[in-house]
């Protein structure tokens, strides 16, 4: 990221209601950094498992109509 | 929540940020005191009068808490981070409640020293309402405590009244173990908390806002 892009932080103190907005230093700028790929890392697993609950309801929903349930009795579980 | 008491301060971006820092609040003039009679709360608002600056529909912040000077952050161990997330596709959507990063119980109980509100906090708009902004909630019971044990760094977070470490943290605390201690606010040696929108920045108009509530016991 070209140096141009680099963040800039807001920091109020609440005892005193002074308010700063400064450039981000190289240290919170790694930690943002890292930040932003654990939530990518994070995001793509918790899609994931959505995904196959999401499969999996529809597959036991499957199940279900099979045996004879109509879909508001299935809905109704 | 009960009534608000007071607030502790509000401020209102001029440029759009990357991450909002709020410290020192152990000067603040809120209560910090190691016993109580009375309950009591704290409830940041965010309001952004548009949506963050990354123009993506799945948007997240993070919350993480810090010493009072805001120089150091927790890294690991409980309640150390929470995020909130909406995929808002249209309006009058909350935010998700699903994809919080929780950790430990916030099932209250009279043994339970505290209580994080509204997973991460509770939409109260969105960029269709013409604010796009949530709100975070925290609060701890008063009476029925046994002595809670305090750990650095910890706030919002919940565990049961007994002399356990890195357990029953009620609001911004820092500094080293202090064990069985009544503690109530923002702990002698204050404490800091930040928000960060991942890969995005708050937008300008934002406003975030702090205030201490009262409550009555068990509510």
């Amino acid at each position: 990221m070209a140096e141009e892009t680099r963040p800039t932080i807001f920091i109020v103190n609440a005892a005193t209601g002074e308010e700063i907005t400064r450039p981000v230093t190289d240290e919170e700028w790694d930690e943002m950094k890292r930040t932003d790929a654990l939530t990518v890392e994070t995001r793509a697993a918790e899609e994931a498992i959505e995904a196959q609950r999401a499969a999996d309801k529809a597959s036991g929903d499957a199940k279900l109509k099979a045996l004879g349930l109509t879909d508001d009795e299935i809905a109704a579980r | 929540m009960g009534q608000p008491l007071k607030q502790f301060f509000t401020s209102t971006l001029t440029s759009p940020v990357s991450e909002l820092k709020i410290v020192n609040l152990n000067a603040s003039g809120n209560r910090s005191t190691n016993s109580g009679t009375e309950g009591m709360a704290f409830r940041t608002e965010v309001m952004m009068p548009q949506r963050l600056t990354n123009g993506n529909y799945i948007e997240e912040i993070s919350m993480r808490l810090g010493d009072n000077g805001g120089n150091n952050w927790q890294t690991g161990g409980q309640y150390m981070r929470r995020y909130n997330r909406y995929a808002h596709t249209s309006a009058n959507q909350t935010w998700s409640t699903n994809d919080v990063n929780w950790s430990g119980s916030y099932t209250y109980s009279s043994a339970t020293v505290g209580r994080f509100v509204g997973a991460a906090g509770n939409a109260v708009g969105d960029e269709y309402d013409g604010v796009n902004s949530f709100v975070i909630d925290w609060y701890a019971p008063t009476t029925q405590m046994g002595p809670v044990a305090i750990y650095w760094g910890g706030g919002m977070s919940v565990g049961s009244a007994t002399n356990q470490t890195t357990e029953g943290e009620i609001g911004f605390y820092s500094g080293s173990s202090r064990t069985t201690t009544y503690c109530y606010g923002f702990g002698s040696n204050g404490g800091s908390f930040k928000l960060y929108p991942a890969s995005s920045n708050f937008p300008i108009g934002t406003q975030i806002t702090m205030y201490e509530f009262t409550r009555a016991n068990n509510e």
